[in-house]
């Protein structure tokens, strides 16, 4: 990373803009897909087995490719016999990289580690995990590690760094910010999920993005008598607006879904309380006993933690049936 | 006669990168061997306090082969003249390999260089993990390690004989050596002083004795970072040296006229695939493979792109140039 892209990004931050300013800095990823959650295993090649240590970073790192996924982009595992390899070796397909990816997907992929003590043109290099008590300088092996599988997810290099991105152009070595960072970085997720979508509808959003949600909303009835009920339901979804159009659509659950009401003809919404989430994906409900007539709606507020916009539901009047007269049509009591 | 000899070391000049820089032409002084004294040449272009010439009594310094070896060999067997074409002729039966010498937790401990001669003699050296091995071509594997003194010394192996030569020792830390196909004198680059800075390519005419910085030291922009690698290669002319610093991000490539004439490219670029008389041809600025395959237009460097996607690339001059490639769907021919 550029220092001067460090220092806009940190400033961005403490401005409370980050999202803003992250929105554009979505790692680029290929287009040339892995199946969603394809499971895509690697062996040692056979004549470049990697040491202990170095096995222990690379399966490390596929863990935390993994877990830090968030999205349906490939699993990654070792398994002997597997197509797909990784290498521990003084040679790779480039004369000027600690580490190395080539993959073909959604088939294979190869990844390369150079070997420890490997002579640049600027010095000697060293991986952290060689040693018990890792010096200044060192590189880790298991964050490059996890930087190549971006690569292999089909990633590509960024000038953002640390913590939002591991897929900075440059490694960094110890005891830099971020030099063992061990998950992918808020702007790596937003390129997997805009190319494999979320894990789950519950999967939160990267902060990298800003995407616009809709809500769909319905009453069980449009009015009721005194001491009735009535169910309100929500669908929350990632809208289909959206420039990531794989997103577009999709539901989101476990998020925080408030029912509104407001006196007819006000401006002034009230929250009568949060929406409960309901079995099917995206879906939210709360049974009420209004005790009058109201307008009500469904309402997301922006979350603080996710690339999301808020939203809001269109209105729905719900009135309240007075005297004893015959219930009109959607009248419950 | 080939002298063993020492080249000094360089101080770092200034400098920097544009566009496309062009360093004006400029006089080279390579000398008809005979017209000067060496020592005199050495002197008058890398200072006479600094120069160290060593016109050694004898011509090579000459390794024994190993016990058990083939037929005996001469300080002549080593006097193996690389062919101006490059070919190989004449050295059918050799093999030569290079792998990395690791210890048991999997540290480079050193690299190992392997050669089968043309006798039948198999020949192991090994070699410091900083340490340089060419190409096999004109019946000799260039390589360079580091010497005793802290500097490093260039030495030639005889593909026919399996003869180990030095040829000269220089000062400073070589990282490669290209040998001229028209003259045989070599190109070296080297890295300099603790920090290992570039140090330029220096043009090393054995037979006259004569030594000359090309190419200066790279010095690369702030947002460069560090240079990883440099690929010395010739275009397909033999007359074009191409020059490549490569740092994490991206490489900058300096093209060295046969007049001289310096020209350096920085439009973002990759690994170098090859030279033809129109453009530089260079993977896309490294992000792995596949990656484009650029075609740098070498008037205007500007870049277009030839093929996206592409694993492997190799440019042929044989003809027309072409470039074979290789991407997912499989390999097939372009005009770069």
């Amino acid at each position: 990373m550029k220092p001067v892209s460090i220092t806009a990004m940190a400033l961005a931050c403490l401005l409370g803009a980050a999202q803003v300013a992250l929105a554009n800095q979505i790692t680029p990823i290929s287009s040339r897909d892995w199946q969603q959650d394809q499971l895509v295993q690697y062996r040692w090649k056979a004549d470049s087995v990697p040491p202990d240590w170095m096995q222990r970073a690379i399966n490390g790192a596929a863990a935390d490719s993994n877990r830090s996924r968030r999205s349906k982009a490939a699993r990654l595992g070792q398994r002997d016999g597997s197509d797909s390899w990784v290498a521990y070796a003084a040679e790779l397909p480039t004369t000027a990289a600690i580490a190395y990816a080539s993959r073909n997907a959604p088939e294979t992929f190869k990844v390369w580690l150079r070997t420890h003590g490997h002579v640049f043109d600027w010095g000697v290099l060293r991986w952290c995990q060689f040693f018990d008590s890792a010096p200044n300088g060192c590189f880790d092996a298991r964050t490059a590690a996890l930087h190549e599988f971006g690569h292999v997810q089909g990633l590509g290099h960024t000038s953002v760094g640390p913590p939002d991105s591991i897929m900075y152009t440059t490694s960094l070595q110890k005891p830099k910010a971020g030099y063992d960072q061990r998950d992918f970085g808020a702007c790596d997720v937003a390129a997997l999920q805009t190319r494999y979508e979320l894990l789950t509808a519950s999967t939160a959003v990267s902060t990298c993005l800003s995407l616009g949600t809709s809500l769909s909303f319905a009453a069980s009835a449009t009015s009721f008598v005194t001491g009735g009920s009535v169910t309100f339901t929500a669908g929350l979804k990632i809208a289909d607006g959206v420039a990531h159009t794989r997103l577009a659509g999709d539901p989101l659950s476990g998020r925080t879904v408030l029912l509104q009401r407001r006196p007819v003809g006000g401006t002034t919404w009230t929250t009568h309380g949060q929406m409960q989430t309901a079995a099917a994906e995206g879906s939210y409900r709360l049974a009420v006993s209004p005790d009058g007539t109201y307008e009500w709606r469904a309402f997301f507020a922006a979350p603080a933690n996710e690339g999301l916009k808020g939203s809001g539901s269109a209105v729905i009047r719900v009135t309240r049936q007075t005297g004893s007269g015959s219930c009109q049509s959607g009248c419950v009591s | 006669m080939i002298a063993v000899f020492v080249v000094p070391r360089r101080e770092r000049p200034a400098g920097g990168v544009g566009k496309v820089r062009s360093r004006a032409p400029k006089e080279h002084h390579i000398p008809r061997p005979g017209t000067r004294p060496p020592a005199i040449l050495l002197a008058r272009r890398l200072g006479p306090t600094t120069v160290l010439l060593l016109m050694a009594a004898v011509a090579f310094a000459v390794s024994p082969l190993p016990s058990g070896a083939g037929p005996a060999v001469t300080p002549a067997d080593c006097l193996v003249v690389a062919s101006p074409s490059g070919e190989e002729h004449g050295f059918a039966g050799t093999s030569m390999t290079v792998e990395a010498v690791l210890s048991r937790r999997g540290e480079q401990i050193g690299r190992r260089l392997e050669v089968r001669t043309q006798r039948g003699t198999s020949i192991s050296v090994a070699l410091a993990s900083d340490s340089f091995v060419g190409e096999p071509r004109g019946g000799r594997v260039l390589y360079a390690q580091r010497s005793p003194t802290g500097g490093s010394e260039i030495r030639a192996l005889s593909l026919d004989s399996g003869c180990n030569a030095r040829l000269m020792e220089l000062q400073d830390v070589v990282r490669s050596v290209l040998e001229s196909p028209a003259d045989g004198s070599l190109f070296v680059h080297t890295v300099v002083g603790a920090e290992r800075h570039d140090g330029g390519v220096t043009r090393i005419n054995p037979a006259a004795g004569s030594a000359e910085q090309v190419v200066p030291p790279f010095v690369p922009a702030a947002d460069f970072g560090r240079v990883y690698a440099t690929q010395l290669a010739w275009a397909a002319d033999g007359q074009t040296l191409a020059v490549q610093s490569c740092g994490a991000e991206s490489c900058v490539t300096r093209l060295l006229a046969p007049d001289g004439n310096l020209l350096t490219y920085d439009t973002p670029h990759g690994a170098y695939v090859g030279l033809t008389d129109d453009t530089l041809i260079a993977f896309a600025a490294d992000h792995g493979r596949p990656a484009e395959l650029l075609a740098i237009d070498r008037r205007t460097g500007i870049a277009r792109v030839v093929a996206d996607e592409v694993f492997e690339a190799e440019l042929s001059t044989a003809g027309p140039p072409s470039l074979l490639i290789e991407t997912p769907a499989g390999r097939h021919e372009v005009l770069p």
